[in-house]
C-alpha cells in the first residue's frame, strides 16, 4: 500500500561496509506513526546493523536517512534519540537487583532537593512508574521490587513503557520476544500494539514470522545483509514468510541431513535390537544346557 | 468508444486537479501527453486509448482496462494499478518506478526497457510479455506468472522472484545477481 503521509523514518538505500565485509546492501524501509513494521531475517541477515544504522550507533557507509522528511546524519545514540528514536536492545539495560522504579529512570533520575542536597524522588518515580506501566496494562504491586524478580516479558515491557514515557516515538524493538515463553511472547505482542495504538511507530525485529504476523502491519525480508521487500499482510502470507526466509536449497540440506540422522537411529536401533535377540537367544540356550547337564547329573 | 466529445475531454483535462474520473469511459480517447498525475482512474475504461507521454503518475487506475492502449514512455511511476488490465498495452519505455501493480494482468504487453525499478508485482500475470532491457531492479515479483516472457538484457537484480513461474521464459543476458529464486534462495 502507498501511502502519502511522510514517514516517521525512511531509510533509503543504505549500506554498511566493515572493511570488505558488505552487511548492508541497499536496503530500503520506513515506518509510519502508528504503524508496527516488521523485519525479518535469519541470523546473519544484517537485521542488527541495520537497527544500530537506525538508532546512530552506526553510521551508514551509503544511502540517505530522513526522520520526519528531514536528512539526517546521526554522530551517535543520543542523537536519535533526541528526534525520538528509542531502541530497545535485547539485554534490555536493566539491573536485576534494582527496583521497578529506578530501573525505568536509570539515567535519567528524578530529584528532589533538600537545601543544598538532591536526593532520588522516590515517591515520584514509584508513582509514574506504576502510571506508565498501567498506561501498557501491567499492574505492578510494588514499584520498589527488583526488577529481576518480573518475568522476561514483564521486563521487556517495562522497557519499552521506559522508551515510551522518555520521549519515544519510534520505538525499535530487537527480538523481544527472542528468549520467552509462548505466554510471555504473547504478552509482549500485545504491548506492541498497545504501542501501535498510541501513535508510536515500531521497528519490531525478529526472526519469527509467527510473532511478526500476529501484530505486523507490513513486512521487510532481509537475507544476506539485502532487502528482498517490503511487504503488506495480503501480499505475503505467514507461510510464504516462513519459505522465503529460509530458502529451499538450505532446508533440503537440512531435512537431508535429519534423515541421515533418522536413518542411522533406525540402523543403531536395528543393530542393538539384534545384539539383544542375540545376546537373549545365547544365555537361553546357556541355560538350556545347564538345565540339561543338571538333569543328566541328578 | 468513449461518448465525450474531443472538446469535453479537453475540458475536463484542465479541470483543477487531481481529477476524479472513476467509472469513466475514456476507451479509444486521444489523451497523448494528457496530465493525470494524481488522477482517481478506478474501474475506469481507457482500453485502446493513446496515452503516449501522459503523466499518470500517483494515479490509482486499482482495476482500470488499459487493454491495448498506447502508454508509450507515459510516466506512471507510484501509480497503483492493482488488479488492472493492461494486456497487450505498449509500455515501451514507460516509468512504472515504484508502481502497485499487484494482481494485474499483463499478457502480451510490451515493456521494452520500461523503468520497473521496485514495483510490486505480486501474483501479477505476466505471459508473453515483452520484458527485454526492461529495468526490474528491486521489483518484487513474488507469486508471478512469467510463463514465456522474453526477459532477454533484463535488470532483475535484487528482485524477488519468490514462487514465481517463469517456466519457458528467456532469461538470455539478464542480470540475475543478488535476486531471489523461486525457492527462495539467491542468485550469486
Amino acid at each position: 500500500m502507498i501511502r502519502k503521509d511522510v514517514p516517521m523514518i525512511d531509510v533509503r538505500n543504505i549500506a554498511k561496509y566493515f572493511g570488505s565485509v558488505t552487511a548492508l546492501n541497499g536496503v530500503s524501509i520506513n515506518v509510519h506513526a502508528g504503524e508496527v513494521m516488521c523485519l525479518l531475517g535469519d541470523n546473519g541477515a544484517g537485521k542488527s546493523t541495520l537497527i544500530k544504522t537506525l538508532s546512530g550507533v552506526h553510521k551508514p557507509s551509503k544511502g540517505e536517512y530522513f526522520v520526519d522528511g528531514e536528512q539526517v546524519d546521526f554522530d551517535s545514540p543520543r542523537d536519535a534519540l533526541e528526534r525520538g528514536i528509542a531502541t530497545v536492545y535485547q539485554d534490555l539495560a536493566m539491573i536485576p537487583l534494582m527496583s521497578i522504579a529506578r530501573n525505568f529512570f536509570l539515567g535519567s533520575e528524578p530529584v528532589k532537593r533538600l537545601g543544598p542536597f538532591k536526593r532520588f524522588d522516590v515517591a515520584f518515580a514509584d508513582k509514574v512508574a506504576r502510571e506508565e506501566l498501567k498506561k501498557m496494562g501491567i499492574d505492578i504491586r510494588d514499584p520498589s521490587q527488583p526488577v529481576g524478580t518480573l518475568s522476561g516479558g514483564e521486563r521487556q515491557s517495562v522497557a519499552i513503557a521506559r522508551a515510551v514515557y522518555f520521549g519515544a516515538r519510534v520505538l525499535i524493538l530487537d527480538e523481544p520476544t527472542a528468549a520467552l515463553g509462548v505466554k510471555q511472547a504473547g504478552v509482549v505482542l500485545r504491548y506492541i500494539a498497545q504501542a501501535r495504538s498510541r501513535g508510536i511507530a515500531v521497528i519490531f525485529i525478529t526472526h519469527n514470522p509467527h510473532h511478526a504476523y500476529a501484530v505486523g502491519d507490513r513486512f521487510t525480508i532481509l537475507k544476506r545483509g539485502q532487502s528482498f521487500g517490503t511487504f503488506t499482510r495480503d501480499e505475503l502470507s505467514r507461510e510464504e514468510m516462513v519459505r522465503m526466509m529460509s530458502g529451499a536449497d538450505e532446508l533440503d540440506a537440512l531435512s537431508h541431513e535429519l534423515e541421515e540422522f533418522a536413518r542411522s537411529d533406525e540402523l543403531q536401533a536395528d543393530r542393538t535390537l539384534s545384539q539383544v535377540e542375540h545376546q537373549l537367544a545365547e544365555s537361553l540356550e546357556e541355560s538350556e544346557e545347564m538345565f540339561a547337564s543338571r538333569g543328566d547329573g541328578s | 468508444m468513449t461518448d465525450l466529445t474531443p472538446w469535453q475531454i479537453y475540458d475536463l483535462l484542465n479541470r483543477p486537479k487531481p481529477l476524479w474520473l472513476s467509472g469513466c469511459d475514456l476507451s479509444r480517447s486521444y489523451l497523448k501527453g494528457a496530465d493525470l498525475s494524481g488522477a482517481d482512474l478506478r474501474e475506469a475504461s481507457l482500453e485502446g486509448a493513446n496515452l503516449e507521454g501522459a503523466s499518470l503518475e500517483g494515479a490509482n487506475l486499482e482495476g482500470a482496462n488499459l487493454q491495448g492502449a498506447n502508454l508509450t514512455q507515459a510516466n506512471l511511476s507510484e501509480a497503483r494499478l492493482v488488479g488492472a488490465s493492461l494486456n497487450q498495452a505498449i509500455m515501451v519505455r514507460a516509468n512504472l518506478r515504484e508502481g502497485l501493480l499487484n494482481n494485474a494482468s499483463l499478457l502480451q504487453t510490451n515493456l521494452y526497457e520500461a523503468n520497473l525499478r521496485g514495483a510490486h508485482l505480486v501474483s501479477a500475470d505476466l505471459t508473453e510479455a515483452n520484458l527485454g532491457e526492461a529495468s526490474l531492479l528491486r521489483a518484487i515479483l513474488k507469486g508471478a506468472c512469467l510463463h514465456n516472457a522474453s526477459l532477454k538484457g533484463t535488470n532483475l537484480s535484487g528482485a524477488t522472484l519468490f514462487e514465481a513461474d517463469l517456466e519457458g521464459a528467456d532469461l538470455a543476458s539478464a542480470h540475475l545477481r543478488g535476486a531471489m529464486k523461486p525457492n527462495g534462495d539467491i542468485y550469486e
